[in-house]
């Protein structure tokens, strides 16, 4: 029975308008994009590859240590994925004068955009009618006057359309695969294939959530013509509204100081309450030695202080106490203030961390928000990805810095009076950052609650729909 | 009252459609002040074409359509001055009540300062219940539409009605009410055109019937000569030999 | 008579369901979006007050613009402080915030409730205006009467434009009613003028939409039809054409990317140090030469950028949803073309700057010129191209309404 109406669905449904206006919009949409990505992406690569000459070239001639850090940075590479996901990889760039303005006026279309937005409207155009439609023309009353029960029709409406969904998908997906795999530079690992494995099931789990999301409304309405309202009422707060409004929402609640803040903070602390309390311990250990040595009490030109430490030993030994302990008094305070900025630096990062997970948790209500972060993390393209990042590149940076003093210690030893900082030296045999993608393991862990939590939002809503559907008015 | 110019006259009509169909094959018919011509036929005999052309919503392939002697085509803004229509099966703006459905096509029809008490009047004249003046249209039944739909022909008071099958799905008491209208509407001097394939009524209150067959206008008699024929017999013989032709 | 048609429309809307869902969700949004992006601005400025330049310093920052509360734009980029140095220009104050979660999604501000849900909002108001009226019968009943068909589309047209513009406006300007209660806000004149020719600009907005939903209602008989023909023209236009138009002209386009723009600076820079450090030339020499080659590159970079624009912008003006962001975002002061006149004021800053520097090097470190800018003036705005985008918006409705009628008059009504 259930068999029957399932394959009266996707019958229904693959001869419908709608079916194949979605079939003709994505088969041209997802090739276009992956197309215009793939470019993209071989562009970055040739662009990478031209940077790393010009270093190279830059540190035949000039490379000094002093200087390196500026030079020398663990970048993240352009990775195939980026062929389909563009998450966090914008090259906006705040941190220079030269960044990209483009990229925040217009975001851009990739795999996620398209699942995400266009895919959940398309699930919502063909769940909308489900009830409410079939009670309009009069079929339910005829489907269930033949004694089905109502349970097996709302499964079997939702499997039927859930799959007839996933068709022009999938179809879409796979020529979008083709458009990049004809394309001789992209090199995709198996970790990739698996990844997108995992994405295209994160997609089938998606989209037939909101199936059953547009199945549930439409068995509250007795017409369509409301049900589709609702449906896009729905859609508009979900996949338009919620997401973007969730990170200020977090900030309201859990609110950082910012950036601005923490640093004019750690400006004060270094510099003013550093000297004020410099000045502080200066005079404290000074009038402890006073009390010992009362020549220094004596106001001394330079000259005649020098004279009087080489003629006095006493005097050298209270002049040197001095010294030592102005400059212990100055290093107290730098350590001091230093730990006071540490603090604060630490605290501000800790805020702001609380602060993205709140704003994530929040988000999260939005199915897009919640297969945007597993797509991307899956992707390395995505928030785990950062912090990846950040660790292996810190990896690297102290790597290179070992490297660094080593080198500069041989030369030293070599040749002691050339300033070695300073110096152009030969870097070839330096250790290169070297971006892997984390492993495959890592970013399904990342995505792991992405996926319970899609499943979830999917089982709920068919609850509802189905307890929905079995108390409709068919008449 | 016949020997009044005509109101509604369709000369020489021929409808063919795209596909090769011919609709109307070169009818003529005439209705004149205070008469009732009911047009009866098999779905598909041209009835519904007839009016649509006389509505002007497409134009005919050849012939002219006259209402109040103003060529339809030529002129239609003026030639719709002088008709109403009544429609099968309107469903009329569901969130509107009655008056308010009523006040609207008032409006369009010329009738522009009526007041609240003249549209009661014209509901209450066509028999439709006073609580359901200020109803929502949707929550009617067929009947109460039906009802509304002629107070919305008969509060234009043009000159000519022209009827869709006005009497499909309504229940005898219903049937009845709407028969004593047309009765009086044709008292007043309308003349009013017909569509319908209910015989029984035909016969009631058509003082002339035509039977439309594969476009054309087979048969015509007044009231008087059917008088003496059993016009269910005429009627199902040419539909038979309709039948037996083809 | 389209007066008579206007006025039943307007009714027929109050008393729909789908009005009240509309407004109230436009109502609730732009409520919503108001008061955080007037929050945002707020605490930008806050920080404005934190890394304002004292008298002297060579810094260029800029004040967050107030009209950034309804499209924010750029304003985040030109709200940065740039300290000018002899190795060039460095930022000092960037980004504000840590909170990742913000690069993901779009920025709610008044502009994007209007260019994503007011366009859905106008389609789902005009999309059903012909083919719902034949399959319920009611357009036969209009037309047997002496109405044209012209007098019922143009009514219908206005009476949903009016239904949509009147509620839409009260909710605005409440909502900047309200904003201007708070002490802390504060619009000049010019900013004023501004705000309302953008909600002018949203008027031409809604009207192409509504356009465009009546004229795919004329050209197909089920109202159903329409819709999904609607939802997937209006995915087109409001997120996929613009982006992807961005996208081709970097195909065609060759920009050096900002990193390979900030590591030529960068190595230009320790190469001049590293040389300096090593006794060649003098000190003033080795400035020249570092601004020197950074504002070859600078002018290079903009050069190319300016033609990456310039064809982003015609490809992304196929959807002229594209053009209402660019109109609204020059006449805000936050779009693309503001931020390039910001950055080209630094720039020359940055060398009046280092030419006193030069000039007087024992001068003292604080006796700077200070940084002045002021967004481009209005009617440079519009002849920039702002009036041609809204012109353009303008032109598509009435032609999509054109279209309309012209399809209406050969519609079948039976």
């Amino acid at each position: 029975m259930i068999r029957t109406i399932v394959r009266k669905e996707i019958q229904a449904n693959i001869v419908s308008f709608r079916f194949v206006v979605t079939l003709a919009l994505l088969l041209v949409v997802v090739p276009v994009t992956t197309f215009v990505l793939t470019n993209d992406y071989l562009k970055k690569v040739g662009d990478a590859s031209l940077r790393q000459a010009e270093t190279e070239t830059y540190l035949r001639s000039y490379g000094h240590f002093n200087r390196i850090g500026n030079i020398l940075k663990a970048a993240e590479p352009p990775i195939p994925f980026n062929t389909l996901v563009r998450g966090l990889s914008a090259d906006v760039n705040m941190a220079e004068f030269d960044d990209d303005p483009l990229p925040v006026m217009f975001p851009l279309v990739d795999l996620v955009f398209v699942v995400a937005i266009l895919m959940s409207l398309v699930a919502l155009i063909f769940a909308y009618d489900a009830v409410s439609g079939e009670k309009e023309d009069g079929t339910l009353k005829l489907m269930l006057a033949n004694g089905l029960a109502r349970p097996k029709v709302v499964l079997a409406k939702v499997a039927g359309g859930g799959l007839t969904l996933l068709v022009p998908f999938l179809m879409s997906l796979i020529v979008g695969l083709l458009v990049i795999l004809v394309h001789p530079g992209v090199d995709w690992k198996a970790a990739d294939w698996g990844a997108l494995g995992l994405i295209t099931l994160g997609t089938v789990l998606y989209v037939m959530l909101f199936y059953a999301l547009g199945v549930l409304i439409s068995a509250r309405h007795h017409a369509s013509s409301a049900s589709i309202m609702t449906s896009l009422l729905v859609w508009v707060l979900l996949v338009l509204v919620v997401p973007s409004l969730s990170p200020y929402i977090a900030s309201f609640l859990s609110p950082t100081p910012s950036r601005i803040q923490v640093e004019r903070e750690a400006e004060r602390l270094g510099d003013t309450e550093r000297d004020d309390l410099g000045r502080k311990l200066e005079a404290e250990r000074m009038r402890e030695l006073v009390a010992k040595y009362p020549v220094l009490n004596e106001r001394l030109s330079e000259a005649d202080q020098k004279r009087l430490m080489e003629r006095d030993p006493a005097a050298r030994e209270a002049f040197e106490a001095a010294t030592k302990a102005k400059q212990g008094a100055w290093d107290e305070a730098n350590r001091v203030q230093g730990d006071k900025i540490d603090a604060v630096r630490k605290a501000a990062d800790q805020k702001v961390k609380a602060q993205t997970e709140l704003a994530r948790m929040i988000s999260m209500v939005s199915p897009l928000a919640v297969f945007t972060y597993l797509a991307t993390d899956l992707s390395s393209t995505g928030m785990r990805n950062e912090a990846y990042f950040g660790r292996i590149g810190g990896v690297w940076d102290r790597a290179f810095w070992d490297y660094a003093r080593k080198k500069i210690a041989e030369l030293q030893a070599k040749d002691p009076a050339t300033d070695w900082w300073n110096t152009p030296v030969d870097m070839s045999d330096r250790p290169r950052f070297v971006y892997t993608e984390e492993a495959l393991g890592g970013r399904v862990q990342a995505a792991l609650p992405g996926f319970l939590l899609l499943l979830g939002y999917g089982l709920v809503f068919f609850a509802l729909a189905y307890v929905s559907f079995v108390k409709y008015d068919v008449r | 009252m016949a020997d009044q110019k005509p109101i509604l006259k369709a000369d020489d009509l021929s409808m063919r459609y795209e596909d090769g169909v011919l609709a109307l094959d070169h009818l003529n018919l005439e209705v004149h002040p205070g008469e009732v011509y009911c047009l009866l036929g098999a779905n598909g005999a041209g009835k519904t074409t007839t009016i649509n052309l006389f509505l002007n919503f497409i134009p005919p392939t050849t012939g002219t359509c006259f209402i109040n002697g103003i060529d339809v085509t030529k002129d239609p803004l003026e030639a719709k001055k002088y008709i109403a229509f009544v429609s099968e099966n309107v469903m009329l703006y569901g969130n509107f009540t009655a008056r308010q459905n009523l006040d609207f096509f008032a409006k369009l029809g010329g009738k522009t300062a009526l007041a609240k008490d003249d549209y009661y009047r014209v509901m209450r004249r066509v028999s439709l219940q006073e609580k359901a003046f200020d109803q929502r249209v949707k929550n009617f039944s067929k009947g109460m539409r039906q009802k509304l739909g002629i107070a919305i022909a008969v509060i234009k008071d043009a000159p000519g009605i022209l009827l869709d099958e006005p009497t499909s799905g309504l229940d005898p008491k219903a049937a009845t009410e709407f028969l004593e209208i047309m009765a009086e509407l044709k008292n007043e001097g309308k003349a009013i055109l017909m569509s319908t394939h209910d015989i029984f009524r035909a016969k009631e209150i058509g003082d002339r019937v035509g039977i439309m067959r594969e476009g054309r206008l087979v048969m015509e008699r007044t009231r008087e000569e059917l008088q003496h024929e059993d016009l269910n017999k005429i009627y199902i013989d040419y539909m038979k030999s309709a039948e037996q032709a083809t | 008579m389209t007066g008579t048609i206007a006025r039943k429309e307007i009714l027929a809307n109050l008393l729909s369901y789908k009005f009240y869902v509309v407004i109230l969700l436009a109502a609730v949004l732009v409520a919503t979006s108001f008061f955080i992006m007037t929050r945002d601005y707020k605490e930008r400025l806050a920080d404005y007050s934190l890394i304002r330049p004292k008298p002297g310093e060579p810094i260029a920052v800029n004040p967050p613009n107030p009209l950034s509360i309804f499209s924010k734009g750029l304003d985040e980029a030109m709200a940065r402080s740039f300290e000018v140095g002899p190795t060039g220009i460095t930022v000092r104050a960037g980004q504000k915030s840590g909170n990742t979660v913000f690069a993901f999604f779009p920025t709610p501000d008044f502009l994007y409730i209007v260019r994503v849900v007011l366009s859905l909002v106008a389609l789902l108001f005009g999309f059903d205006q012909v083919s719902r009226e034949k399959e319920g019968g009611t357009l036969r009943l209009i037309l047997a009467n002496p109405a044209s068909r012209g007098t019922v589309l143009l009514g219908k047209w206005l009476g949903n434009f009016v239904s949509l513009a009147v509620p839409f406006l009260l909710v605005t300007a409440l909502g900047i009613a309200v904003i201007s209660l708070d002490p802390a806000v504060r619009f000049s004149a010019d900013q004023v003028l501004r705000l309302a020719l953008i909600l002018v600009l949203t008027l031409i907005y809604i009207a192409f939409f509504l356009s465009l939903g009546i004229l795919v209602s004329t050209l197909t008989r089920q109202a159903s039809s329409s819709l999904v023909i609607l939802l997937f023209i209006w995915a087109l236009l409001v997120f996929v054409l613009p982006n992807l138009g961005t996208l081709v002209a970097r195909q065609m386009v060759d920009v050096p990317s900002v990193r390979a723009l900030s590591e030529k600076r960068q190595q230009v820079w320790t190469r001049e140090v590293l040389l300096r450090i090593r006794g060649v030339g003098d000190w003033a020499s080795h400035v020249k030469t570092i601004s020197a080659e950074n504002d070859a590159l600078e002018a290079d970079y903009r050069v190319k950028f300016d033609r990456l624009v310039a064809l982003s912008k015609n490809i992304n003006r196929i959807s002229p949803v594209a053009s209402f962001i660019y109109a609204a975002t020059e006449i805000a002061g936050t779009g693309i073309g503001e931020e390039g006149a910001f950055k080209s004021e630094v720039v020359r800053y940055k060398n009046a700057v280092l030419g006193k520097r030069l000039a007087s090097p024992d001068a003292g470190v604080a006796d700077y010129p200070a940084f002045r800018y002021s967004c481009r003036p209005l009617d440079r705005v519009l002849a920039g191209g702002a009036l041609f985008d809204a012109a353009w918006l303008a032109v598509c409705g009435i032609l999509f309404f054109g279209l309309s009628y012209f399809v209406f008059v050969r519609y079948d009504v039976r």
